[in-house]
C-alpha cells in the first residue's frame, strides 16, 4: 500500500520533470517589444498594428506598445475602440519623450529587446525579424537604413537627401562609422541599449543624436537594407522651415555629444 | 543724472519691490528668486543715489554718461539672470518629462491589473 504511494508520487514527479522540460523546449526565448510611437496617427495607427500581429518569428516572442503622445485627434479613441495595448501620455512630450517611454516601459517589464517602429505606417515589419537576426548576432544597435543600397524606391528630395550626406558626414568625423541612414526611425536595440535609452534620451529629433552617443561608448551598430513606404495617410510633422532649424540643432548636438566625455 | 530722472528710477523700483513682497507674502514666488530681485533692485537705488561715486567709475571705464553705465550694469544682471532662468526651466522640463512617463506607464499598469 505504502510502496505503491511510493511509486505513484515518484511517476508523478517525472511526469512533471518531462512537462517542465517539454515547455522550457516550446518556450519562446526572447521578448520583444516593438514601442511605436503614435501623434495624431487616427488613420493609420490600426493598420500599423494589424500588420505587425501577423509577424511571426521563431524563438521570439513579440509583443508592441503604443505611445500616444498626447494626440489632440481621435488617435486615443480608435486605439481603445480597437483593444491595442497603449501607454496615454498626459500632454505632448515630442518624439523623444515618447519613444524614450517605450523604452522606460521594456526596461521595466525586462524585455530583452526593443524595436522602435513608427506609428504611421512607413515602415515595413516584415524587415523586424532581420533586425533581430542581427542582434543575435551580437549587434547592440540594428538601423533599418533606406540607403544601403542607393535603392531609389523612396522618394526623396535633393535637400532631404543633402541633409542627411551632411550627418553622415558629422558622424563619419566624429565617429569614424559609417552610417547611411542616421535619422531613420526603424531600429532595434538589446538590453544594455534599452537600460541607456530608458535613462537618457534627448527630447526632439533624438535619432542621430543617440547614435553618436552609443558609437562613443563602442557599442557594435549596423545598418541593414530596409524599404520604406511613403506615409499612408495624414501628414508629415516636418516643414521646410523646421528642416533648417532641425539640421542646425542636430548637427550642434552631435559636435556636443561628440566632443564631451563619455560616461561609462 | 537729473533730479527728475532719479526720482521716478526710485519710486519704480521701490514699488517693484513692495510687489514682489506682496508677491512673496502670498507665497506666489520662492524665497529664493525674490531674494535675487531685492538684491538687484538694492543694487538698482544705490547706485542712482550714488550716481556722483557711479560716475567716477564710469569714466575710469571711459563711459562719458552716467546713467549709461548704470544701464550697462543692469542690463548685465539681468542676463545673468535670464541665463539661469533658462537652466532652471531646462531642468523643469526634463522633470515633468520624467513625471509624465512615469504616471503614463503607472496608469498602464493599473489598468492591466
Amino acid at each position: 500500500m505504502l510502496n505503491k504511494q511510493a511509486v505513484m508520487n515518484l511517476l508523478n514527479k517525472i511526469n512533471m520533470i518531462i512537462l517542465c522540460q517539454l515547455r522550457n523546449l516550446w518556450r519562446f526565448n526572447l521578448k520583444a517589444l516593438v514601442i511605436i510611437p503614435a501623434f495624431n496617427e487616427e488613420e493609420n495607427i490600426v493598420k500599423t498594428v494589424n500588420s505587425l500581429i501577423n509577424i511571426k518569428i521563431s524563438n521570439v516572442k513579440l509583443d508592441y506598445i503604443i505611445i500616444n503622445d498626447g494626440s489632440n485627434d481621435n488617435t486615443l479613441d480608435v486605439i481603445k475602440k480597437n483593444k491595442l495595448k497603449f501607454i496615454d501620455l498626459p500632454f505632448n512630450l515630442g518624439i523623444g519623450g515618447a519613444v524614450q517611454t517605450g523604452y522606460k516601459y521594456a526596461l521595466y517589464k525586462n524585455y530583452d529587446i526593443a524595436i522602435q517602429f513608427d506609428g504611421d505606417g512607413q515602415h515595413n515589419p516584415s524587415y523586424i525579424e532581420s533586425l533581430i537576426k542581427e542582434l543575435n548576432n551580437g549587434c547592440d544597435l540594428v538601423i533599418g537604413s533606406r540607403y544601403i543600397e542607393n535603392n531609389d524606391t523612396f522618394k526623396s528630395t535633393k535637400y532631404r537627401r543633402m541633409g542627411k550626406n551632411i550627418l553622415s558626414f558629422l558622424i563619419k568625423i566624429f565617429t569614424s562609422a559609417k552610417i547611411t541612414d542616421p535619422t531613420s526611425g526603424f531600429r532595434a536595440c538589446n538590453k544594455k541599449i534599452i537600460k541607456k535609452f530608458a535613462d537618457n534620451y534627448p527630447s526632439d529629433y533624438p535619432e542621430p543624436d543617440t547614435l553618436v552617443s552609443i558609437l562613443k561608448d563602442k557599442y557594435i551598430v549596423k545598418e541593414i537594407s530596409v524599404e520604406m513606404n511613403e506615409r499612408a495617410g495624414g501628414t508629415s510633422s516636418i516643414t521646410p522651415i523646421k528642416a533648417i532649424y532641425y539640421m542646425i540643432k542636430v548637427s550642434f548636438s552631435i559636435i556636443i555629444t561628440a566632443i564631451s566625455k563619455r560616461e561609462k | 543724472m537729473s533730479l527728475r530722472l532719479i526720482i521716478i528710477l526710485i519710486t519704480t523700483i521701490t514699488l517693484f519691490m513692495v510687489y514682489v513682497y506682496l508677491r512673496l507674502r502670498n507665497n506666489k514666488i520662492s524665497t529664493k528668486y525674490s531674494l535675487i530681485w531685492f538684491l538687484v533692485s538694492f543694487i538698482m537705488i544705490l547706485a542712482t543715489l550714488k550716481h556722483d561715486f557711479m560716475g567716477i567709475i564710469a569714466n575710469f571705464f571711459g563711459i562719458e554718461v552716467t546713467s549709461n553705465f548704470i544701464f550697462l550694469i543692469i542690463i548685465g544682471i539681468l542676463l545673468i539672470i535670464i541665463f539661469f532662468m533658462s537652466a532652471t526651466v531646462s531642468k523643469l522640463n526634463d522633470k515633468t518629462t520624467f513625471l509624465a512617463q512615469e504616471v503614463a506607464i503607472l496608469k498602464n499598469k493599473s489598468k492591466e491589473k
